[in-house]
Order: structure tokens, then C-alpha cells, then sequence
């Protein structure tokens, strides 16, 4: 073989030769290539937006929306600005999105461990579920359970349910605790802040319970002897909320809050009082639900199913009992290959919630869409494109998060 | 620890099978098994792979369950009733080829798990018997280690420590050395002979013709199901009486 010329060795070895230098040109050849090809597309989307003079810019934010929600958690007024209202309808995905995975999982470990049981029927009919509800198309799943709401009787001809609580094609109506006002010892600011000392304190009795829980399980274990964790940590709960109940109640000079029952108010029947899921919400969740539990079951299943038979006998062979050996041996195991799909439920379950404009639930998507008739789309879309974006990475890294403190150490 | 005071009769029989059957669907794999085993006996079963010596020791605490006739052990009955299985699972440890340590757990936890949410015993007490038993076994120092971080036969005796934490009076081993590489087969062995000679009920599901003759008062050779034959060991290996035992001698011991 011929001398390589001096000036193009690196380490004694031609470079068109040497590992490293052919790693690093491929991949700063592939960066500009792909940098290039970024700016070209956006470079070209800029041109053609002045071109046409397509409205484009974020100014609008700041305007006045002058467009009313449908539905929503936080104070709203059509007063107020785009850039608010989208925060609004941002929070509507948000909540469908907490309150949706958190049912969907509950619903879909049950379903999951439903269909690996010995109980023939138990398994069969989760097998059914999970089946029937994989296999057809969220959309139309939202319109039947759409249809279904709508065919229940209107608010002037409410279903009563205990004489509480009402259905209706309007959505649902529950009783449900209202914080009362301040009383005369509040004045000014002090007064908003009156409903949430009891919140406060309840939390603060919840939190004690769940202590209470916590040193009397260590306890149990560490001297074997029963120290009735769940009891007394219920009780404590409720001990310590009673006390906090009747301090707030001498203060306010008023029970914290009253519970407000829900009941129909004038010539149409309208629910006053109470808290209403609107038909919007509940079918939404009702649907996603439902969707999402018979992936997660799958996953469960799966995650049962990876767990080495070996496992359960040295478990048995041990005395635990069926439950012990699920809960001690199996989920724990199971949870590892669990948790990387679940993530992606979650977040099929989030971005599928913008399918709730069909059914006239007011979140992210459906207000942006509305929206465009006064306001630039493309800079709407951006920006609920990045909305998306944040609250995927969110459940990801929570997500991420979870499976590494659980993942096995030695491993 | 393990030493239980010899209250009861020699002729006591911790273990005893009555023309047990079993089926996987339509091979019968145990042709009716009748025979019992002593307090303190120590009985390696062998047999050609297939022969129902790995199931026959299973349906002991009943990870295999058996179709036909009774199983005894410690005087209870193995029958459908939960409370008969949960007190003879408690009573009997048992050691698998493929060691099963939970690998969630570490080495301390595998041991600790089931004295204290089985038999409920204070943290405390269970960890110190966990070390102690650590200590027996020969590895003290790899206690807050997790399985995967172990070799082989460290493992192996892990799960020997883990199932005699239980404290046990009859400890059933299933091909325990067949899964490990030769140089850690002999440190398990060891630990089962210190165990053999604590006074423990064994019954062992093995190939090691060396253990068997030093260690076991009895084997027993299995078959398509079926004892073929059963004696002391130094009678077994040196003047078998079967024809089928003799092949099977003759098979490992000149392979």
C-alpha cells in the first residue's frame, strides 16, 4: 500500500480512514443538511404568507375575544383577551386530561386484571370490553354516547336520582359542599381567602390521617404486632377535621360551607345549586374513558403476563396469600413494563380530547377553531400546536420520572 | 435453629403419598405414587427427564395439584380447603432450579418478605434471622445487594436461606444445581450436606450421584410416572434390582 501523504493522517491513520473523523463528518454533514432543509420549508412558508398577505403575527393576543365559552373552570368573560380565553380553553383540555387518565388507568388495571382471572365470565366479559371498545372508532363511540345524553329527557322533564340529584340531557346535577362566605370578622382581601381556610384544614386533617396511616403500618412491621393503620388513620382524618371544622365554624360565625342541592328554578326548569357536570364534559370523559381503559387493560394484561411463572410459585411456595402475591411479587414487576405504554396512553387520551368540540365540550381545539374567524390561523394553530406539545411532555416526564424510581437496581 | 427436638417417633412420617395420580390433560404423569417420608429423612429422587419426579415433589405444596388420591404432610391433609394449603405451604420451603429470587427486592427483602407478612414477625427480628441465615449460607456480605448482582450459586443460596426463613420442617429442592455453572455447584451442595446434617426433612430432585450417596438415606427412582424402586443409597448404586434402574445407572454414570 501506498505511504499516506502526512498533512491528512490524524493519530498516524488517513482520515478518510480513521473511525472518528468519518462519525463526526457524517454527522455535521447530516446537521447542516437538515438545519438547511428547516430553513428552506419556513424560509418558503414566510415568503408565501407575505405573498398573499396571509394575516400572520401573535398581536391579537392581546385583544379583546369578545366571544363567550361554552364551559369553564376559571372566571371568564367574553371581555376578556385571546390570549386569556386560550389559557381558558387550555384548562378545559387540562382537567379533561388529569380527571380522564386517572379513571381510564383505575378502569383499565381493573379490566387488565379482570381478564387474566380464573373466573371464567369475570375474564370473558373483560375480554369482550376490551374488544368491542379497541376496535371501533373514538369518533363514533362519542357521538353514540352523544346521542344517548341527548335522548334523555330535557332539564323541564329532569330524571330525579334520590331525590338529590338530577339527569338530564343538560348533564348532570349533584349535591355538592359550597363554601359559604365570610363572616363579620372578615373585611377586604381576608374575605376571599375565607372559603379555602377550610379547604385548608382539610387538607391539613387528610394529610395527619394519611401520617397517622404511614407510623402505624411502619410500626406494625417493625414490632409485628397489629396496629390497625387503617382505622386510626381514618380517624385521626376525621378527628382532626372536626376540630378544624368547629374552629372555623366560631371564627366564621358559619358552618365553613353548607351543601348546596341542586334543584330546577323557574318556567324552564333550569338546575340551580349543586355542581353540574354539562353533557359536554361528561360524555367527553365518559368516552375517552371508556376508549383509553381497553388499551390499558391490554398493557396491564401484558404486563401481568411478562412477570416469569417462576415468580408465583416461589411466591406461593412461600404462604403468601393470592392478593399478597400480586400486590408483593407480580405488580411490581409488572409495573416496569407497564409504564412506558401507559405514558403513551396518557397522552393519546390528551390529544384525543381534542375530538370534544364534536360533541360540544369547549376545549383547546374546538375554541381555536372558533377563534380563527377573527384571528390569524396559522399563529392560533402554533400555538395550540405547542400547548399540545407542553402538556405531553409534562405527562412524559412524570411518566419518566415514576418508571425510574421504580426500575430495578443491579439490573 | 432448624433443629426441631426429636419429641415425635423416628417412625413418625412428616410426608406421606397414597396412590396419587395426576393428569396433564391426557398424560397421566403420576401412575399412582405411594410412599412416605420420615422426620429428619433425607430422599433424593431421581429419573430420565419425563419421568414425574420434578411434578411428584411439586404436588407436595401443591404447585402442582394432584387428581387422585391423598397427600399428607405434618398430618394435614393437602385438600381444596385454602387453610389446609396455607399451612402446609408455611410448613414447607422450597428451592427451584431457576432460583426465582424476586428481583424487585433486594437480598435482605427476598428473605425478610414472607416472615413478616406471612408469619408477621417485627422487622427487626426477621432481619436478624435474615443475617443469621445469610451467615449460614456463606455470603453475610451480600445482604443489601439485589439478585441480578449475584452469581449463580450466590443466588441459589439466597433462596435457600429465603425459603428456610420460614423455618420450615421440610425443604423440597427441584434440580437445584442443574441451572448453575460446575465451579458454584459444589458451594451449594455444601450448604445442602450442613443443612442434611442440621437434622432437616429433605426431599431433593437432583443428578449429583455424589450428594446422593453421601447425603441421602433413601433414593428413589422414578419412571414414566411410576416408582420403579426405592432404597438406601449404597444399595441403590451398587446392586439396583430393576432392570429400568440399571439402564439409567449405567446411561449417567459412563455419559
Amino acid at each position: 500500500m501506498a505511504q499516506a501523504p502526512r498533512v491528512l493522517t490524524y493519530q498516524g491513520i488517513p482520515v478518510w480512514r480513521h473511525v472518528v473523523i468519518i462519525q463526526w463528518t457524517l454527522q455535521i454533514v447530516s446537521a447542516v443538511l437538515v438545519v438547511a432543509l428547516v430553513a428552506w420549508f419556513f424560509s418558503n412558508i414566510a415568503n408565501a404568507i407575505q405573498d398573499r398577505n396571509i394575516p400572520y403575527g401573535f398581536d391579537f393576543l392581546s385583544r379583546q375575544y369578545q366571544t363567550p365559552i361554552g364551559e369553564h373552570f376559571i372566571p371568564y368573560e367574553p371581555s376578556d383577551t385571546f390570549g386569556y380565553a386560550l389559557f381558558v380553553a387550555a384548562t378545559n383540555t387540562a382537567i379533561v386530561a388529569v380527571v380522564g387518565v386517572a379513571l381510564a388507568t383505575a378502569l383499565g388495571i381493573a379490566v387488565g386484571v379482570a381478564r387474566l382471572s380464573s373466573n371464567w365470565l369475570v375474564a370473558r366479559i373483560a375480554g369482550a370490553y376490551v374488544e368491542f371498545f379497541r376496535n371501533v372508532p373514538l369518533l363514533i363511540q362519542l357521538l353514540f354516547w352523544f346521542y344517548i345524553v341527548l335522548s334523555l329527557p330535557p332539564t323541564r322533564n329532569t330524571h330525579v336520582l334520590f331525590g338529590r340529584a338530577y339527569i338530564n340531557n343538560a348533564g348532570v346535577s349533584i349535591p355538592w359542599p359550597l363554601p359559604t362566605g365570610g363572616g363579620d370578622l372578615y373585611s377586604g382581601g381576608l374575605a376571599a381567602l375565607a372559603p379555602y381556610l377550610w379547604l385548608a384544614s382539610a387538607a391539613i386533617a387528610v394529610a395527619a390521617g394519611f401520617v397517622v396511616h404511614r407510623i402505624l403500618t411502619r410500626r406494625e412491621i417493625e414490632t409485628g404486632r397489629a396496629s390497625y393503620p387503617i382505622i386510626s388513620g381514618t380517624a385521626a382524618a376525621v378527628l382532626i377535621g372536626a376540630v378544624g371544622w368547629v374552629a372555623l365554624m366560631i371564627v366564621n360565625g358559619d358552618a365553613p360551607f353548607a351543601i348546596s342541592t341542586p334543584a330546577p328554578q323557574g318556567a324552564f326548569g333550569r338546575i340551580a345549586g349543586g355542581f353540574t357536570v354539562r353533557a359536554g364534559l361528561f360524555v367527553l370523559l365518559i368516552g375517552l374513558v371508556i376508549y383509553t381503559a381497553a388499551f390499558i387493560a391490554e398493557i396491564v394484561r401484558a404486563g401481568i403476563q411478562s412477570v416469569r411463572k417462576g415468580q408465583l410459585e416461589a411466591a406461593r411456595a412461600l404462604g403468601l396469600s393470592p392478593i399478597g402475591v400480586l400486590r408483593l411479587v407480580t405488580f411490581p414487576q409488572a409495573l416496569r413494563v407497564i409504564v412506558p405504554p401507559l405514558i403513551s396512553q396518557c397522552l393519546n387520551l390528551t390529544k384525543n380530547s381534542s375530538l370534544g368540540g364534536a360533541i360540544g365540550y369547549s376545549e383547546l381545539t374546538s375554541v381555536t377553531i372558533t377563534m380563527t374567524q377573527t384571528a390569524p390561523a396559522i399563529s392560533l394553530f402554533i400555538l395550540i400546536m405547542a400547548s399540545y406539545l407542553a402538556m405531553s411532555l409534562a405527562w412524559s416526564l412524570a411518566g419518566n420520572l415514576y418508571n425510574w424510581r421504580i426500575g430495578f437496581k443491579g439490573a | 435453629m432448624t433443629t426441631a427436638p426429636e419429641e415425635t417417633p423416628a417412625s413418625d412420617d412428616i410426608i406421606v403419598f397414597k396412590d396419587v395420580h395426576k393428569w396433564f390433560g391426557s398424560f397421566h404423569v403420576l401412575r399412582g405414587i405411594t410412599t412416605s417420608v420420615r422426620r429428619g429423612e433425607k430422599v433424593v429422587i431421581m429419573g430420565p427427564s419425563g419421568s414425574g419426579k420434578s411434578t411428584f415433589i411439586r404436588a407436595v405444596n401443591r404447585l402442582e395439584e394432584h387428581q387422585r388420591g391423598q397427600i399428607f404432610v405434618d398430618g394435614v391433609e393437602m385438600t381444596n380447603d385454602v387453610r389446609h394449603i396455607d399451612a402446609i405451604r408455611r410448613d414447607v420451603g422450597m428451592v427451584f432450579q431457576s432460583f426465582n429470587l424476586f428481583p424487585h427486592l433486594s437480598v435482605i427483602n427476598n428473605i425478610t418478605l414472607a416472615p413478616i407478612k406471612v408469619r408477621k414477625l417485627p422487622r427487626r427480628e426477621a432481619e436478624q434471622a435474615a443475617r443469621a441465615l445469610l451467615e449460614r449460607v456463606g455470603i453475610p456480605e451480600q445482604a443489601e445487594k439485589y439478585p441480578a448482582e449475584l452469581s449463580g450459586g450466590q443466588q441459589q443460596r439466597v433462596a435457600i436461606a429465603r425459603a428456610l426463613a420460614m423455618q420450615p420442617n421440610v425443604m423440597l429442592f427441584d434440580e437445584p444445581t442443574s441451572a448453575l455453572d460446575p465451579e458454584m455447584i459444589r458451594e451449594v451442595l455444601d450448604v445442602m450436606r450442613e443443612l442434611a446434617r442440621s437434622g432437616m426433612t429433605m426431599m431433593i430432585v437432583t443428578h449429583e450421584i455424589g450428594f446422593a450417596r453421601e447425603a441421602a438415606d433413601r433414593v428413589i427412582f422414578m419412571d414414566e410416572g411410576t416408582i420403579v424402586e426405592e432404597g438406601p443409597p449404597k444399595e441403590f448404586f451398587i446392586n439396583p434390582k430393576e432392570e429400568r434402574t440399571k439402564l439409567f445407572l449405567h446411561q449417567i454414570l459412563t455419559h
